[in-house]
């Protein structure tokens, strides 16, 4: 019991360092960064839109930076029109047949990941991951805190940094640690 | 008529004559020309190597510009083989390609990732932009060709000067599209390979820049081992993520 406590005490202060040890400046969001490309992309359309969220999640409770959203550098429009093709409350919650069975609209756009190799890798600073408070599943970051463990189980890589289990997977070209449920 | 407003329409004739033509709607021949000739040589390179240095602005939340700097290796032999890597802030993110599968790689954590790839570099230029999001890193050099100038939809073209840059003498031009300003500097002489480019943003107030140098080899001679990618000692393959548009089009995870 007593052991627990240190533990969980050191763990707090680790946490805590690691938060004051993130940067002070934080890129804006949407997109304010240069374009890096001429010819826009993806057959001459439109150049890149604003990165859709892939999964609107709660936000963690820590202050400090957040690791969403990623920046786009892209020319976008401003803040994120949040596509939105998340769980929204369903005004009608009725299992029966769905009155309007057309369409279901527009596809989210591409993310715009386009300029990833220009743009300030890591900007998305570290946050306090060895916390006790653990991200939302979906949260994905930059980087993970040195002091995680790497974990290979059942041929699946992971970063088990303290109760956080992170996923590293290459979105849009760029290494990023996805917050997934435990695996074990 | 009386002789005052004869006298104001003869010097309001002289004001307007004297106005140069709208500088912005200039469409230079010769600028045109200077995009059509690069982008054709651009693709009848079969093999090249650029060293190229940049550096991009990027805007803190309190809308002050802060400049990042990227030093950026391309070996490209066409029609299926290329390696691109690009160093910042002592990292570096690769892509190898050796016309079977494309490899991405970032030295600050142990993980690859993997995917089939298709015959040819511009196909593959197509398949990861329209699949995975991903834009390869000076990917204009690519998108680059005789036709570039219609499709970007210039509204001003212009020739400024010649100017030595390093030991090359390049024709500096000026372009203007939609929401961009652009300068290109061209090799003179026989081979018009880009000295430099710069784009400013005109969308946003700031007008962030993104600044490249190009140093040009055109006889590199990789060998076929400079296309494939070793992982390093204890790396691990992980998921490569389709965007969700190509993934609800059906299309499979490799």
């Amino acid at each position: 019991m007593k052991r627990n406590h240190w533990l969980l005490c050191s763990v707090l202060t680790l946490g805590l360092l690691q938060v004051s040890a993130a940067q002070a400046w934080q890129l804006r969001g949407g997109g304010g960064g240069a374009r890096t490309f001429v010819v826009p992309h993806g057959g001459g359309g439109p150049a890149p839109r604003p990165m859709p969220q892939p999964h609107p999640m709660p936000q963690p409770p820590q202050p400090g930076p957040h690791p969403e959203p990623h920046p786009g550098p892209g020319p976008g429009p401003g803040p994120h029109p949040y596509p939105g093709p998340g769980p929204e409350p369903h005004p009608y919650p009725g299992p029966g047949p769905q009155p309007y069975p057309g369409p279901p609209g527009p596809p989210p756009p591409p993310p715009d990941h386009g300029d990833d190799w220009y743009h300030p890798w890591a900007a998305a600073a570290v946050v306090g991951a060895t916390t006790a408070a653990a991200f939302a599943i979906g949260t994905q970051v930059d980087s993970v805190p040195p002091d995680c463990v790497s974990v290979v189980a059942s041929g699946v890589a992971y970063q088990h940094c303290g109760n956080t289990w992170y996923q590293p997977q290459y979105i849009g070209g760029s290494l990023r640690y996805v917050v997934v449920a435990a695996p074990w | 008529m009386p002789p005052y407003p004869r006298v104001l329409v003869a010097l309001l004739g002289l004001l307007w004559a004297g106005t140069p033509l709208h500088a912005a709607d200039e469409l230079e021949p010769r600028a045109l020309g200077a995009l059509q000739q690069m982008g054709s040589y651009l693709r009848s390179l079969r093999e090249f190597a650029i060293q190229a240095d940049s550096v991009t602005d990027q805007l803190l939340e309190s809308g002050q510009a802060v400049e990042f700097r990227h030093h950026t290796e391309l070996l490209a032999q066409r029609p299926d083989r290329l390696r691109v890597s690009v160093e910042s802030q002592g990292a570096r993110r690769s892509l190898y390609y050796d016309g079977e599968a494309f490899t991405l790689y970032d030295s600050r954590g142990p993980y690859y990732a993997r995917a089939p790839a298709p015959a040819s570099i511009d196909a593959l230029v197509q398949r990861l932009s329209d699949s995975y999001g991903i834009e390869l890193p000076l990917a204009d050099l690519f998108r680059w060709d005789a036709d570039t100038a219609q499709k970007v939809g210039l509204t001003s073209a212009l020739y400024i000067a010649s100017e030595t840059l390093g030991d090359q003498r390049c024709a500096h031009y000026a372009f203007r599209q939609s929401d961009i300003d652009w300068q290109l500097w061209l090799r003179e002489g026989p081979r018009p390979l880009p000295c430099r480019l710069v784009i400013s943003r005109r969308d946003s107030p700031e007008q962030p820049r993104h600044s490249v140098d190009y140093r040009w080899q055109l006889k590199p001679a990789p060998g076929a081992a400079s296309f494939a990618f070793k992982p390093p000692a204890g790396a691990t393959q992980v998921p490569l993520r389709r965007l969700e548009r190509s993934a609800a089009q059906g299309e499979v995870q490799p």
